[in-house]
């Protein structure tokens, strides 16, 4: 077992010195002409065909051919993504961006760990863009020994194992490995004294706190389930959250309005969408100064979630041709661009 | 040795004088280049064509190492060292190395600072390429302190000559 899955803090304070990344943050420059704008979104939009779709986005320098499917092209664009990363950072800076790796990881624990309760392998669920290997995430969950994960994964692995295998709620299991997910997120993020980082993960758990405030206190979820589900962080009173979610959806409304997500409320209110939309226009809003930056490793960062957010707005496009919806309804899904 | 140094102890101040400007304003500007030249290299991986834009930011940060020759050659030559070899007076010597100070110091920070500017411009050039003049504005800026410095070490070393010690 590689040593680095057992270090529970992977990154020191000299690896980021701020001189570095000059090259880097110049190639990134020179990269983001090739993001689609809000204007190359609305002419993706105004493609009359998804094949008119595919054909605009291979112009763009996606994809290799036109017979891929669009989650295959999305993948392409992930791989190409982390690998311009690579060709930009050694091993050791790499580890800067385990924090957008890391949801990987405790996807892949979930798929192996319900795997190995039916008893019956799924096709095409695994992703292999994490920081530990699938097959050893594979090898634990039928081992079930946890031991060679890393530590912020082994306790919730065993804990969310035993609940399915005693109880049959998967999603009592996804719950508890979600909520070490974003733990693991949010310490990482706090550690690399990073402030675009620093804001990413508190904006992520903050979301996260929300979004299950909102499901919870719609499905009456009792207070346990709920002390089990939501995240610490410094943005969000999980206290006060939890007390709100228990007096319904206007006291969560109401508490909101004292944090600094009071507009969130009005999304929220419109759809579940239209909250995700939010979520993704606010983290752009967070990583917009870094195209004023030209140093450091923040602008690779941004744009690692740049991409991740152009290729959202992209899967809803070709989604929408694919199924014939409604271009309102497209539209209306569609985040805010970086460049 | 020690009458050596009571010999010579003037020009070794003025010699020191032109080691630091040459040198210091020297390393400046190569490590101002040097980070104009990085993130120049980096755009070039994606933008071979835009190689004629970002060599001219690049340079801009060597000029401190010329600026810092200038000095040390106006220096050596005036000081006998190139030429004819007259020993210094001690309070000559020292004129001569604070002369010379101005360049060295501003020569070291104004080209490493330029340099980051210049890298800083060069992510505009790569961005936006026809706003290369504008882009190129923000490290010539930095030139200024520059030849402010370069100006009163060569006024300086001008009037050096005339100082009885």
């Amino acid at each position: 077992m590689d040593k680095e899955f057992l270090n529970d803090t992977l990154l020191d304070d000299e690896l980021l010195p701020d001189e570095l990344f000059t090259s880097a943050v110049a190639q990134i420059r020179a990269k983001e002409n090739t993001l689609l704008s809000d204007q190359a979104l609305n002419n993706l939009m105004a493609s009359e065909t998804y094949e008119e779709c595919i054909q605009f986005l291979l112009d763009r320098g996606w994809g290799p051919t036109e017979h891929n499917t669009p989650e295959e092209l999305l993948t392409m664009e992930r791989e190409k993504t982390w690998a311009l990363m690579r060709s930009l950072c050694n091993d050791k800076q790499m580890h800067f961006f385990d924090i957008f790796r890391y949801a990987t990881d405790f996807h892949n624990l979930k798929v192996a760990i319900k795997e190995t309760y039916v008893q019956k392998q799924t096709p095409n669920v695994y992703k292999y863009d994490g920081t530990i290997p699938v097959e050893v995430i594979r090898k634990c969950a039928v081992d079930n020994e946890y031991s060679p994960l890393p530590i912020y994964m082994m306790k919730c692995a065993q804990e969310a194992r035993d609940v399915l295998f005693q109880t049959g709620d998967s999603q009592l299991c996804d719950v508890i490995i979600d909520r070490a997910a974003l733990q693991a997120i949010y310490k990482l993020g706090k550690e690399t004294g990073n402030d675009l980082i620093k804001g990413y993960v508190e904006l992520k758990c903050a979301a996260a706190d929300i979004n299950i405030a909102i499901r919870a206190c719609k499905a009456n979820k009792d207070i346990d389930f709920l002390q089990r589900a939501f995240v610490e962080c410094d943005s969000i009173s999980v206290q006060r959250l939890i007390a709100a979610t228990r007096n319904g959806l206007d006291s969560i409304y109401e508490y909101l309005e004292s944090t600094t997500y009071a507009d969130a409320s009005e999304a929220i209110k419109e759809s579940p969408a239209a909250f995700d939309r939010w979520c993704d226009n606010r983290m752009i809003k967070l990583i917009k100064p870094q195209k004023y930056n030209a140093f450091t490793i923040s602008p690779l960062a941004a744009y690692v979630l740049a991409k991740e957010n152009e290729m959202k707005s992209v899967r809803i496009i070709l989604s929408g041709k694919l199924n014939n919806l409604p271009e309102e309804k497209v539209r209306e899904r569609l985040r805010e661009s970086y460049v | 040795m020690i009458q050596f140094l009571e010999a010579n102890l003037g020009t070794i101040f003025a010699l020191l004088g032109a080691a630091l400007a040459v040198g210091l304003a020297g390393a400046g500007s190569a490590r101002g280049v040097g980070v104009a030249g990085e993130a120049a290299a980096g755009v070039v991986a994606e933008d071979p064509g835009k190689f004629g834009k970002v060599m001219v930011l690049q340079l801009l940060p060597g000029t401190q190492g010329i600026y810092g020759l200038i000095i040390g050659f106006i220096c050596m030559s005036q000081t006998g060292i190139l030429g004819d070899y007259v020993p210094l007076s001690v309070g000559k010597g020292l004129v001569y190395l604070c002369a010379c100070l101005p360049i060295a110091i501003a020569g070291y920070f104004s080209a490493i600072g330029q340099g980051k500017a210049a890298a800083a411009s060069i992510g505009v050039v790569a961005k936006k390429p026809d706003q290369f003049g504008k882009a190129m504005i923000f490290p010539i800026m930095v030139e200024t302190y520059a030849i402010l410095a370069l100006l009163v070490s060569i006024l300086a070393l001008s009037g050096a000559a005339n100082v009885a010690f």
